[in-house]
């Protein structure tokens, strides 16, 4: 078997190592208000009540430790305003824009909020997964 | 002549870090952009044509390869003036088309405002 020390593009133009691998998105989804319209890598995703969605992974992470992105189109009420947030739930309605040792391997766990932080339902939300698969 | 590589996983030079292919095929960012945003003018970007500057507030990336459908994945994430710590600020996408993203910034209370720097990838199928 052969290790490449890294790929490259044709001619030399570009090139990457390990970060190839590192740097992959592992799971990903957009929806509106927990209907999928497009993923990857996800057995489901729950419509866990308003504002608040559970993606369900098709492989789970290794560990408890990964990066979460999270973005949305502004909700239909105030389509001026890009101010409404998204986070990781955490349990007892305390959202965190980290993933943290709670977060689980196998599943996790968005809110969508309004400006007043209360959760909110809205179409277009997108969530992905960076980090190492189990 | 360029050579096209089939192989079922992909690892580092150590062994470590596996993924399968579908990893590298559907993981990948097909566009990402950081921009200035009074400009709407690019700073870097991979498979990004030219960005408009739509309005105050208002940028929109155009794709040089279009996506194959409009519900594709976009992550968004910006710094609305870069010296005022906990600034409140805040980002989205506000259209997502198989040619163009167009993504909107804006105060915490809602008001567009231009970005010093702005940054957004999208995540998908190319057409």
């Amino acid at each position: 078997m052969s290790k490449a020390a890294e790929l490259a593009e044709f001619g030399g133009g570009i090139s990457g190592g390990t970060n190839a691998v590192e740097g992959l998105i592992k799971a990903w989804c957009s929806h509106d208000s927990g209907t999928l319209d497009d993923s990857f890598n996800l057995s489901s995703l729950s419509d866990d009540g308003t504002g608040l969605y559970t993606m369900n992974l098709d492989t789970n992470m290794s560990n408890a430790v990964y990066i979460v992105f999270n973005c949305g189109a502004p909700h239909s009420s105030s389509p001026a305003r890009s101010g409404n947030s998204f986070g990781l739930q955490s349990g007892n309605g305390t959202v965190d824009n980290r993933a943290t040792s709670s977060v689980p391997v196998a599943s996790l766990t968005m809110a969508s909020k309004d400006d007043n932080a209360f959760l909110q339902d809205r179409n277009h939300i997108m969530h992905a997964i960076s980090g190492d698969l189990a | 002549m360029a050579s096209e590589l089939r192989v079922d996983t992909l690892k580092d030079s150590s062994g470590n870090n596996s993924v399968g292919m579908a990893y590298v095929a559907e993981g990948s960012a097909k566009a990402w952009v950081n921009y200035v945003g009074s400009s709407g003018s690019s700073n870097q970007s991979f498979n990004i044509a030219s960005t408009t500057d739509v309005a105050t507030g208002k940028t929109q990336p155009n794709y040089t390869n279009n996506f194959n459908a409009d519900n594709y994945t976009v992550t968004c994430g910006g710094n609305r003036n870069g010296t005022t710590a906990g600034d409140s600020q805040a980002m989205a996408y506000f259209n997502a088309l198989t040619g163009s993203v167009t993504f909107t910034t804006t105060t915490l209370g809602g008001t567009f405002s231009d970005f010093s720097s702005a940054s957004g990838s999208a995540i998908g199928d190319l057409a």
